[in-house]
């Protein structure tokens, strides 16, 4: 069950699991070359370096 | 045979009241009974320069303390030196415990 | 320690004989009830407990207890407690009940949930629980799968204001909760060599020697002091800490987020900051310091009391120290500002480079993942929901930080309010499980009484017949105490097994009774047979049973630091933080979407000196309340003469100038008065508290008065929250002014 997928993920105590509905956001966003900052997907620069940032494929 | 004692830093004795309880467990007494109690100093200023105040605990033995006998001879420490939660109070011979207390100030020593 | 264990002979055992005893090694928590899980052995006799100890193998609490588990005897043993299933009978507040079976009580909820089901919708429906519980896994489980409602709460929790602003402020900027680094993550505590002693803890708003919150044991802080480490506290109140601190700021209550932003504006005006970290691994530090010139030692000083010099010296010193922690607590939360507060504190700690490092301020999560059944989370369960469904969480719609806080909830002044208006739906349902409604979470008591009575159908489960029961419930369910369940703990580390040892009367478990209910009304969600088997499947992320867990009686997972360089934070593996942008947010573009202040700043209290001067002529005293006692975990253990020995009465702690000024004396009864009520407490004359400023302690009832209305245990009588307001938060929805109101106090 879903239940069980997402909560096994940290299964290997690798502590990659989203538990928190924050982590949606947090993934979606596309990391700048730069300075590493991770930007909304509709942003053409980033918003700490300016940097323009790759569209996400 | 030396006596045995109880050696106490009440630089750090935070008041937690456990040794008080501890010990009316282990003896089983009731209201108003302890077998070591909680002295308290404070709090107040110590002068008015600077901020620094008194607010000083003590737990001392009355009476009633057997130092847990029993608890010691099964190879346990007694309730009170277990429990406190600041593990403040050493129980040992006297001795020992006198080589302890020179080592640092706010310390005190009872022999029930 | 190791001799110790050879003499008792007994080393590694999880269950043997002493006499006639049975002894047990295994871990407590609640009820009776605190916020640690602390490792004992339990001394029983047949069904009966005799005595409990602390565990000395155990690298926990060392073999340490507090009073209250020492006299948890007392509880379990007492023979008022709930038995069985009890159904109203009389009219509510009559205290007249009728036994019924199990099965008759499951039947009268069955009917009740899908009755409202059909005429109202599951989000009628809300749950509430108490702080730092079992049941705060259990419960969220119960309500989003079994009654299908996304609405659990911490019951009227004004502003949520129990560690929810903080753990919304670390969501957002930090993206994972942190904790100070006593070494509790490692078996080898303080011996581990990666591990360093902090230089400097700063103690924010809580005396954790006594409250233990949040999964911390407050006298590891003590061993850290031994040990060399310096305080810095801040607190309106000498507590023991500020006694031995080196820098005690004591500030006007409710004013928290001006000493933080000073402290801010000194640190990053003086460039005392890390710059390697800022630049790494932040985002926003200029506009950050743009918002913090508003904030000058000496203007903090104006609105928080605090000199403007001790400020500035303080900030110097803690900075400097590395490694540095702060050990924050309820009173960050409990404010209007909470968010801002706790923001601040975040960003100290992070520009100051102390995040993740060895004894600076963890970034933690549950020993090996498990955290159903085991920790404080409240989403198990949640994200079987459907979008619309979760979109009826009250409170949601005006306050978006509740959408994505961690450890979000249903707003518990919005569940008021709806109770009150029935809009944005009536409330026809309100489940209550280990938690004391107007007596201890809720603020202005009379009105959440009031409201209570209103709710159609009321069940409260709980081991104890508390006020709240007796006015509010058709249906009383018994629930087992720690003792009397096997279940799990983690919150935080290490992973504990929690054994049954007893059974009284006809109590059931709170993981027995959400199993029953969840397999009759919505049994998908409830795949497991037994307990067990559900305890089992919550394991399975450490790879281990309950019987092995149990045999092994705890578990120690592997520690890691600066787990953002490594990538061990993100879901997509990369380096940085859980957050948006991957980096510590000082500035939040987050808060700008959702129409808040990107930036922390201080807002007063609703009623204070520098909001109504004018109310200061009738009410002149600042009072701030709930600090707790060592003897009570909230509204708990009243019932134990032990503890009522050491603690008979409410105390309200007042400085012997003032009480001299009304001719009050210690010892004597008061009466605590402002715009919403009185109530009674005993005076405790105390130069450690501001003379401007009086303390009242919460929380309190009296088991031993009559259970019926209109005395209902002395409900009104010593009542603190009479005193203070519901639905005043700030604008995040999040924090209110619990512990700073104002005031005037007379001999009773």
């Amino acid at each position: 069950m879903g239940e069980n997928e997402k909560f096994d993920m940290n299964k290997d105590n690798t502590n990659k699991f989203t538990n928190y509905s924050f982590s949606d956001y947090a993934s979606k966003n596309v990391k700048c070359p730069s300075c590493g900052m991770f930007n909304p997907p509709k942003l053409e620069k980033c918003r700490r370096c300016g940097t323009p940032v790759p569209k996400n494929g | 045979m030396s006596r045995n004692g109880l050696l106490i830093d009440y630089e750090f004795c935070t008041g937690c009241h456990s040794c008080e309880a501890a010990c009316k467990k282990e003896l089983n007494l009731p209201a108003g009974k302890f077998g070591i109690k909680l002295a308290k100093n404070g709090p107040f200023k110590l002068n008015e320069v600077d901020d620094k105040w008194e607010l000083t605990y003590v737990p001392v033995p009355t009476q009633l303390c057997n130092l847990c006998g029993d608890r010691v001879a099964s190879g346990k420490k007694p309730n009170c030196v277990q429990h406190c939660q600041a593990s403040v109070i050493e129980y040992g011979p006297v001795e020992e415990l006198a080589v302890k207390l020179n080592n640092k100030a706010r310390q005190v020593l009872f022999i029930p | 320690m190791s001799d110790d264990k050879k003499a008792q002979g007994n080393s590694g055992k999880v269950q043997w004989q002493e006499g006639d005893l049975t002894v047990t090694r295994t871990c407590s928590w609640t009820a009776p009830g605190c916020h640690d899980g602390c490792s004992v052995l339990y001394y029983t006799k047949g069904n009966k407990l005799v005595k409990v100890e602390g565990d000395p193998e155990s690298q926990y609490n060392f073999g340490r207890l507090c009073m209250r588990c020492l006299n948890q005897p007392e509880l379990v043993n007492d023979p008022n407690r709930v038995k069985w299933p009890m159904k109203r009978i009389g009219e509510r507040g009559e205290n007249k009940w009728e036994r019924v079976t199990w099965d008759e009580a499951y039947d009268i909820i069955e009917k009740n949930v899908r009755n409202i089901w059909r005429d109202y919708g599951p989000e009628s429906i809300v749950t509430a629980i108490g702080t730092g519980r079992n049941t705060w896994s259990i419960v969220p489980k119960l309500t989003y799968s079994a009654f299908k409602s996304p609405n659990f709460s911490m019951g009227f929790l004004a502003g949520d204001s129990c560690y929810l602003p903080r753990a919304a402020a670390m969501g957002t900027m930090i993206g994972d909760f942190f904790i100070v680094d006593a070494s509790q993550l490692d078996e080898r505590r303080y011996a581990n060599p990666e591990w360093k002693r902090p230089e400097c803890i700063i103690i924010w708003g809580n005396n954790p020697i006594i409250s233990n919150g949040d999964g911390f044991l407050g006298h590891w802080i003590v061993d850290m002091m031994k040990m060399g480490t310096k305080l810095i506290v801040v607190d309106p109140y000498l507590t023991w800490f500020a006694s031995r601190a080196d820098y005690w700021l004591q500030l006007r209550p409710g004013t928290d987020a001006t000493v933080v932003l000073a402290m801010l504006n000194v640190i990053i005006e003086e460039g005392l900051y890390d710059k390697d970290f800022v630049d790494k691994w932040t985002y926003g530090l200029d506009k950050l310091a743009e918002r913090v010139k508003e904030y000058s030692p000496e203007k903090a000083e104006e609105i928080s009391w605090v000199p403007a010099e001790k400020i500035r010296e303080a900030a110097r010193f803690f900075a400097k120290a590395k490694p540095a922690s702060v050990q924050w607590g309820l009173a960050v939360d409990t404010q209007r500002a909470g968010v801002s507060v706790a923001n601040g504190i975040c960003a100290l700690v992070a520009i100051t480079g102390n995040l993740d490092v060895p004894g600076g301020q963890h970034l933690i999560r549950t020993a090996f993942g498990v955290d159903r059944l085991a920790h404080v989370s409240s989403d198990w369960g949640y994200g079987e929901l459907s979008p619309e469904m979760r979109a009826k969480r009250i409170g949601t719609d005006k306050y978006p930080l509740f959408k994505y806080g961690l450890c979000a909830t249903a707003r518990g002044d919005s569940v008021l309010e709806a109770i009150e208006t029935g809009r944005p739906y009536p409330v026809q349902m309100y489940w209550f499980e280990s938690t004391n409604l107007f007596i201890c979470t809720a603020s202005e008591a009379k009105r959440v009484y009031k409201a209570m009575k209103k709710v159609p159908f009321v069940v409260c489960v709980d081991p104890v017949l508390t006020p709240s029961a007796v006015a509010f419930a058709d249906l009383v369910l018994p629930a087992a105490m720690s003792i009397e369940r096997s279940s799990l703990r983690t919150w935080w580390t290490p992973l504990r097994s929690i054994s049954k040892i007893l059974q009284y009367e006809d109590c059931k478990t709170d993981e027995e009774i959400c199993l029953d209910l969840g397999k009759r009304l919505n049994p998908e969600q409830f795949p497991w047979d037994t307990v067990e088997d559900m305890i089992d499947w919550a394991l399975k992320p450490a790879g281990v049973t309950y019987k092995e867990l149990e045999a092994k009686v705890m578990m120690w997972p592997e520690v890691h630091y600066k787990k953002y360089e490594k990538g061990l934070l993100r879901e997509d593996g990369e380096p940085g933080f859980n957050t948006d942008t991957g980096l510590v947010n000082l500035y939040q573009d987050i808060f700008d979407e959702w129409g808040l202040d990107p930036l922390p700043s201080h807002m007063e209290p609703p009623y204070s000196p520098i909001s109504t001067p004018q109310l200061m002529k009738e009410y002149p005293l600042i009072l701030t309340a709930g600090s707790r006692p060592w003897e009570f975990f909230h509204s708990e253990h009243r019932q134990s003469a032990t503890l009522r020995e050491f603690h008979p009465n409410p105390r309200l702690t007042i400085n012997p100038e003032t009480a001299e000024k009304l001719d009050i004396k210690d010892g004597d009864w008061v009466w605590i008065e402002n715009n919403l009520g009185k109530v009674k407490q005993v005076a405790v004359l105390d130069p450690g508290i501001d003379p401007r400023v009086v303390h009242g302690e919460h929380a309190w009832w009296f088991p031993e008065k009559e259970a019926a209305e209109p005395t209902l245990f002395g409900a009104f009588e010593s009542n603190i929250n009479i005193l203070t307001t519901q639905c005043t938060t700030g604008p995040t929805g999040y924090g209110a002014p619990l512990k700073n109101t104002i005031c005037k106090v007379y001999k009773a």
